[in-house]
């Protein structure tokens, strides 16, 4: 009896940590990313670092896809986050940004995580040389 | 400005409080050094194995396994006890379907049944891809660089020991990856058919955990205590075999014989040869996962008529506690190792075996080939499950990084085992003085060889210590050995069926006394190596 609850014990946490991980994954990168991105306004135009209301959507991608990854299905899901997300980058601050990041969170949701570093990178030099009023 | 930093303070706070007491929970709950090795294969296989993209194509065969999903449902509910019964299955090859049954397999290990990659068992027609084997073990590789199981048989099949067929494969389920697996014949009656080394089938005996009946594990059994111990495997002709594993059994039970009546009995039964390389192979190996109770097989020649022992789930590296030089694993090895020629004859072998394995290299060419082969697989392998801890519930999925760890850990303790192990054969800390006798003062462990040239047609008659010894002759000279006297260790128990024991070397003090004295040509070699000692 002891045993079975230590085994679901220890596969909890392996799970929490595997969640929080990604979480953590997604929330550095999108600070780089929010770092970039008020590089390129005024002093008095710049926002807080973190979208939060992205981070949370990206991260509900995230976790949806790690559950859903093989055949026809994530390509869907993508579709659809791409879509929400688009509809929901229409206001707010970091309109430009949504797009970007909902695909940078199918990356680490399919766990392509070489692909989700070589696109943060990108969207950061992006971000770092282009006009922020252009955006 | 203020109030904007104090709202973000307050935001992490929320945060940073919640996670922190869901570690101290978990710590509570685990311990916190078992914590942190389950969060750590956890965080390491989140985000290190998602840095090896397209690893190319596979070196390994690629095992494709089509299964009803309701099937793998029932075998899948309440594991380890629903996972027997057999279910139709396909393997696919080459795009042919190949019609097989499938279960899972292992009761006693969780790592077989637990986590997302479950060992199974496929039973196969006769013409198959995998022909002439009919019955395959797929298992979830034990250890994080899963080939530790398959090396250790290679060594074993190359020190000339019985070694059941094994390959490492990537095993797809349902079309999703299953990953990395080895695939391992279960020994049956056609062992030496297919080998084509009989024409029919043999008898074989499989010395294991009991069956299971109920839903429990039943008490273990010492092996060597009763013949019904041992179940026999395939179809052949019991009749004569039971009768000798009963007589084997009878011989390992009596404690009253001799060494040499015991060891002309024992020779009647058991091949010397076969058991002297296996044990050898043991030894090379560095393993105790064959005991008095599983982990064992007997196969009757029908060459010999003899029985012999196949090496089977001999992990490398998985050493008994104090590396003993005779390790006793079961009741046969406690009176095999006690008989002085059979003892130098595995030490031979297991010499043979360092000079050739580890002294010529081949056997880390065989690793790195290894490596090579399975590298795009375990990139691929994004379901690696083992046990993360000491503990045996703890199966969960671990990460590259560990695999990558454990090659290297594994080469390393490989090469310092067989140093040891080399040096130690071939160690001469022996003291002579030669007088009108000869005086052996021996340290080390390695019995030695006496050899002078022969003048006289009879044999003469050395003294050594208590002993008359009659020399043999060989290439124009005779030659005799002195063994080595074995004792156990203080507080052992002296008995065949005792678990986990092993002998160690007496030093030996010893007047040797020459019919016509010394020989002025006596030479003095480790009886292992062959190496003369100055």
């Amino acid at each position: 009896m002891r045993s079975e609850a230590e085994r679901w014990t220890g596969a909890l946490l392996h799970g929490w940590v595997e969640v929080l991980t990604l979480f953590g994954m997604l929330l550095v990168a999108l600070a780089l990313i929010g770092w970039c991105w008020n590089r390129g306004l005024r002093s008095t135009d710049r926002r807080g670092l973190m979208p939060w209301r992205l981070l949370l959507t990206a991260y509900a991608l995230v976790l949806v896809l790690r559950y859903f990854h093989e055949g026809v299905l994530p390509s869907i899901i993508i579709a659809v986050g791409v879509v929400i997300a688009g509809l929901l980058g229409r206001s707010g601050p970091h309109r430009g940004l949504w797009v970007p990041v909902m695909l940078l969170a199918a990356l680490l949701g399919l766990g392509l995580n070489l692909s989700f570093l070589v696109l943060t990178v990108l969207i950061m030099l992006v971000l770092l040389f282009s006009a922020g009023r252009g955006r | 400005m203020r109030r904007r930093k104090r709202g973000i303070g307050k935001g992490w706070l929320l945060v940073a409080v919640p996670l922190l007491l869901s570690f101290i929970v978990f710590a509570v709950l685990l311990g916190p050094r078992r914590m942190v090795m389950i969060a750590a294969s956890s965080f390491l296989s989140t985000t290190v194995d998602g840095l090896a993209e397209d690893p190319g194509p596979h070196g390994l065969r690629v095992l494709d396994v089509r299964i009803d999903p309701a099937y793998l449902d029932t075998l899948g509910a309440d594991l380890p006890w629903s996972g027997g019964t057999k279910y139709p299955a396909t393997l696919m090859q080459d795009g042919i379907e190949h019609p097989v049954e499938f279960r899972y397999r292992g009761m006693y290990s969780a790592s077989h049944f637990l986590g997302g990659k479950r060992s199974f068992r496929l039973y196969l027609k006769k013409k198959s891809p995998l022909a002439p084997y009919r019955k395959l073990n797929v298992i979830n590789p034990k250890s994080f660089n899963m080939v530790n199981n398959h090396l250790g048989m290679w060594i074993a099949g190359r020190m000339g020991a019985p070694v059941p067929y094994n390959e490492m494969v990537f095993v797809r389920i349902n079309g999703e990856d299953h990953g990395v697996m080895e695939m391992y014949e279960q020994i049956d009656g056609d062992f030496e058919r297919i080998r084509g080394l009989a024409e029919n089938d043999v008898p074989v005996y499989k010395g294991d955990y009991p069956p299971i009946v109920d839903r429990g594990l039943p008490e273990k059994r010492t092996l060597w205590r009763s013949a019904d111990n041992w179940e026999f495997e395939g179809k052949a002709d019991r009749t004569l075999s039971d009768a000798k594993l009963r007589a084997l059994v009878d011989v390992i039970d009596d404690s009253t014989l001799t060494i040499p009546a015991r060891r002309d009995t024992l020779a009647q039964l058991i091949d010397v040869d076969a058991y002297a390389r296996y044990l050898a192979a043991m030894l090379v190996v560095n393993t105790k996962h064959m005991d008095q109770y599983h982990n064992q097989w007997l196969v009757m020649s029908e060459r010999t008529g003899k029985f012999q022992p196949v090496f089977w789930d001999g992990l490398l590296m998985f050493p008994p506690e104090g590396e003993p030089l005779y390790f006793i694993n079961d009741a046969l090895a406690h009176w095999f190792l006690r008989i002085p020629e059979w003892r130098l004859l595995r030490d031979r072998y297991a010499y043979a075996a360092m000079r050739d394995l580890h002294h010529s290299g081949a056997f880390m060419q065989e690793y790195d080939r290894t490596i090579e082969r399975i590298r795009p697989s375990v990139l691929a392998d994004r379901n690696k499950y083992g046990h993360v801890t000491l503990y045996p519930a703890d199966v969960h999925r671990f990460s590259l990084a560990h695999t990558i760890s454990s090659f290297a850990g594994m080469r390393a303790t490989v090469n310092a085992y067989w140093d040891r192990l080399s040096k130690r054969l071939a160690a001469n800390a022996v003291l002579v003085e030669r007088d009108a006798q000869l005086h052996l003062n021996v340290t080390s462990e390695a019995p030695l060889r006496l050899t002078w040239p022969a003048t006289e047609v009879d044999p003469p008659m050395i003294v050594a210590g208590a002993d008359t010894l009659y020399p043999e002759a060989l290439h124009g000279s005779w030659t005799v050995v002195l063994h080595r006297e074995l004792g156990l260790p203080e507080g052992s128990w002296d008995r065949p069926f005792a678990n986990w024991q092993h002998y160690l070397v007496m030093p030996m003090d010893l007047d040797v006394r020459f019919p016509l004295g010394v020989p002025r040509q006596l030479v003095i070699t480790n009886a292992i190596t062959d190496e003369p000692i100055r």
